[in-house]
């Protein structure tokens, strides 16, 4: 088996253990930040298949901005709703 | 060229690549507005989202995450083989790619099934009522939706998969014509990315 | 897969597109980018004229303060249908469907778009959601507004709100592809030589139009698929009752329908740049300035959703956040107009059809965009929303803007499509009718919106109708000056003069070919220029055909 097998199956094994560590931790009492670790670990594990299965790690800068700003948009969504829904308790609005 | 790069291929960024990475870009904002409303929603009902998650089949959710994670690699070595050469060996990975994608539906029917008869489905006879209004219901509005939009999305790869099995077959794909076979497998990644993020988001609210 | 691939097999040396195949099986089956544009062409003419239909009923009625021809649910089933059918059937398909498929290939040098067979799909995406609008129609019409506001639209309108829904749905999947064929076409099949800044100005608008259709209408497609599942179903996120929140809709509604806006006065500033540069004989003022602005545009016009939320329940602290980003994206657009302006100035400009449109749009865009201004503070919106205020702001951009520039286009490139040439008389004419008819109109409405008469609203108070009177006394002069076009352009396809390769003197790898062009585009590769809108004012004598 060639290494970039070998790097596919590697890149498998830790996208399995994160789910383990994401289910396991789930069952350890720690408030909010249960979430953050969830998150976090989804978005290891995204970034993983990202890079070496859908090769972005070889793929030319077009293609890795195009990714990108899929991100950057739905994170835009996010955020600049969250000026609305984080503030809209503050009293004076 | 070296079977490593051969493997791996420097990306030309063909026409059909370019292309198909602009729609995945038009996937994440599919998807990221679910997202979204989950998030927002959820942020004004904590409570009810932890409540309503608890009671989702995590051991189901989790054994799909395995097979669908799973079919991700099989279909990323199937690409692969195709490329080098190795008919059979693709064939066969997209075989195994297209079993794993099945088997994921098989279990989220059942999965499906115990909601209905658990009454977790939020309109008519809903089982959770909690002192906190319809934040339960509206967890499961967003558990059936996204679910449900992945699902499609899912049985759509799948006969994408079933085509790049016939032309693998039939000898239509191979080493000198693999490009359908990786764009298949960078769409089969995203529907792959969509779980990684619903899984913790739907079933690992909380469990402590 | 192949790169673009015209009609099959080697056509008769001096045919043209049009000749390659008389049957409407061949238009129905091309993949030939050109009659695409054509097919797109006809389709949202005919939506057009629907729209148009519906808004003449609408201006009929409020010519009286108490109800005249109809009671208030047609009424409002009729603003939902000119909406509706004016946002999505005719205006963000406009110019990007029609004139960028037509365009964009001989723009760039190429024989055809990066994807010719998706492009056909894309107009059929596009008319079977048209088919479920039409079945709307026809079913009763729907009474929510174009905007689809929870909770009117989940629970209480008792019309046919998901087939409607379902419409728009399948409608957006033709935008998401006709962008798709667009960014990979601009990336990929640049001709040799061709850079970036050496691109047409109307390439960069419908390159960063693509990105907003692409990106944007996603978050429509799942916004309407969570409407729909809460209507059908009765219950879901939108849903107070559940402690849901109306006003996010609102949010997942407008993160689309800003940058939508976008979407139609974006190509309708590629327009402008290319009828203004021909018609002064001049290259146009500050290129990179303006190839800038309209990425600015794009990327901004996705920040500033909330100003159509000022008065919905949204926090305050956003509003001043949107509000404040909404006066920063005027900034690229006002740049552009002083461009297009300095554009002018020492040109040797001439007052063809296409010239008066595209001067119109800069006027009429401009004072739709300083009207934004006012509506882009917090303290005066809290005052117009919802007022005819609004609705003068939005018709002098769109219609005043967007529509006078596909105008523009379709006269300007009119020779280079059909080979022929209109009635120039006849065109003019019917630019300054409904240049007229346009600011009659609407014009009152600001008026009418300050004097604070809200929008649609069938009944009025009795002090707001002699201006109600003008508008749509306007609008009468409006439709005429509509029906003109369609009839001596109609006319033109058989009878008008014959056009020439470069009728106007007009720099631009697109005339450089013959009129109509040759089904493959070009029948000798295009010479690449030295820089875009290589015009001499000096010289404009010489280059006249």
């Amino acid at each position: 088996m060639t290494s970039s097998a070998l790097r596919l199956i590697g890149v498998w094994l830790a996208v399995i253990v994160l789910l383990g560590v994401s289910l396991g931790t789930s069952y350890i009492p720690m408030g909010r930040f249960n979430s953050i670790v969830c998150v976090t670990i989804a978005f290891v594990q995204a970034l993983l298949v990202w890079t070496f299965f859908m090769r972005l790690r070889w793929s030319g800068l077009l293609v890795r901005l195009i990714a990108a700003a899929g991100l950057i948009w739905f994170l835009l969504l996010l955020g600049l709703s969250l000026t609305d829904y984080l503030t809209r308790h503050t009293v004076g609005s | 060229m070296s079977t490593n790069a051969v493997a791996t291929r420097r990306a030309n960024d063909s026409e059909s690549e370019v292309g198909l990475w602009v729609f995945l870009a038009s996937e994440v904002m599919f998807f990221g507005l679910l997202f979204y409303g989950y998030t927002i929603t959820r942020m004004a009902h904590p409570q009810a989202f932890a409540i309503a998650s608890a009671h989702t089949d995590v051991l189901l959710g989790s054994i799909n995450a395995l097979v669908i994670f799973t079919s991700s690699l099989t279909v990323a070595l199937a690409a692969r083989s195709l490329r080098l050469g190795a008919q059979r060996a693709s064939f066969w990975l997209l075989a195994v790619t297209l079993a794993l994608g099945v088997l994921f539906l098989a279990i989220k029917c059942y999965e499906y099934y115990s909601d209905i008869d658990k009454h977790l489905v939020p309109w008519g006879n809903f089982a959770l009522h909690g002192p906190l209004g319809g934040g339960e219901r509206m967890f499961f509005f967003m558990y059936f939706v996204m679910t449900g939009a992945h699902a499609i999305h899912l049985t759509v790869g799948l006969g994408l998969l079933a085509f790049m099995l016939a032309g693998v077959a039939r000898g239509t794909y191979t080493q000198k014509n693999s490009e359908a076979v990786d764009l298949t497998a960078l769409y089969w990644a995203v529907v792959d990315t969509v779980w990684i993020f619903l899984y913790p988001v739907l079933y690992l609210v909380h469990r402590s | 897969m192949s790169p673009a691939i015209a009609e099959p097999a080697v056509p008769e040396p001096d045919s043209n597109y049009l000749e390659n195949g008389y049957s409407l099986w061949s238009w129905l089956t091309t993949t030939d980018h050109k009659r695409i544009a054509i097919l797109y062409a006809v389709t949202i003419t005919a939506f057009f004229f629907m729209g148009g239909a519906a808004a003449t009923l609408m201006r009929l009625e409020l010519i009286s303060p108490t109800p005249l021809i109809m009671g208030a649910e047609t009424y409002n089933k009729l603003f939902t249908a000119h909406g509706v059918i004016m946002v999505w059937f005719f205006l963000i398909p406009s110019i990007p469907a029609t004139l960028g498929n037509f365009l964009i290939p001989m723009m760039v040098g190429a024989k055809d778009v990066a994807l010719p067979r998706v492009n056909l799909l894309s107009w059929y995406i596009f008319v079977l959601g048209g088919a479920f609008v039409i079945v709307t129609l026809i079913s009763g019409g729907i009474d929510t507004g174009w905007t689809f506001y929870t909770p009117l639209s989940t629970r209480y309108s008792d019309t046919r709100v998901v087939y409607g829904v379902v419409g728009v749905f399948v409608a957006g999947f033709s935008s998401i592809l006709t962008g798709l064929n667009f960014i990979v076409t601009v990336h990929r099949l640049r001709a040799p030589g061709l850079t970036w800044f050496k691109l047409p100005l109307f390439v960069w608008a419908i390159y960063a139009t693509s990105i907003i259709l692409v990106l944007a209408t996603p978050v429509l497609a799942m916004t309407l698929v969570l409407l729909a599942v809460q209507r059908i179903f009765g219950l879901g996120i939108f849903d107070a009752t559940l402690g849901g929140d109306p006003v996010l809709f609102q949010h997942m509604f407008w993160f689309y329908s800003h940058p939508a806006v976008y979407i139609m006065v974006l190509p309708a500033m590629g327009v402008a740049s290319e009828v203004i540069t021909c018609f002064a004989r001049k290259p146009v003022f500050g290129y990179r300035t303006m190839a800038y602005a309209i990425a600015a545009i794009a990327a901004f016009g996705f920040m500033v959703w909330g100003h159509h939320m000022f008065v919905a329940g949204q926090s305050l602290y956003a509003s001043l956040v949107f509000s404040f980003l909404s006066y920063v994206v005027a900034i690229p657009s006002a740049i552009k107009v002083f461009n297009w302006t300095a554009t002018l100035y020492k040109g040797s400009i001439t007052f063809e059809a296409p010239m008066l449109y595209a001067l119109g749009f800069v006027g009429l865009f401009l004072i739709g965009g300083l009207t934004g201004l006012y509506l882009a503070s917090l303290a005066l919106d809290a005052n117009l929303s919802d007022t005819y205020f609004v609705v003068a702001h939005f018709h002098y951009i769109m219609v005043g803007g967007s529509v006078m520039a596909y105008f523009a286009g379709i006269h300007f490139w009119w020779p280079k499509i059909t080979g022929r040439m209109y009635p120039e008389s006849w065109s003019r004419l019917a630019a300054i009718v409904i240049f007229i008819g346009f600011n009659l109109t609407f014009f009152p409405q600001f008026i009418l919106g300050l004097e604070g008469m809200p929008r649609r609203y069938f009944e009025y108070a009795p002090q707001f109708q002699f201006l109600n009177i003008l508008s749509s006394a306007g609008a009468s002069i409006l439709a005429a000056g509509y029906i003109l076009p369609a009839l001596y352009l109609t006319w033109s396809i058989r009878h008008g003069a014959h056009a020439g390769g470069n009728p106007w003197g007009a720099k631009g790898l697109e005339w450089q070919t013959r009129s109509p062009p040759p089904v493959e585009n070009f029948d000798i590769p295009p010479t690449i220029p030295q820089r875009p809108y290589d015009y001499d004012p000096q010289a404009e004598e010489a280059e006249r055909t």
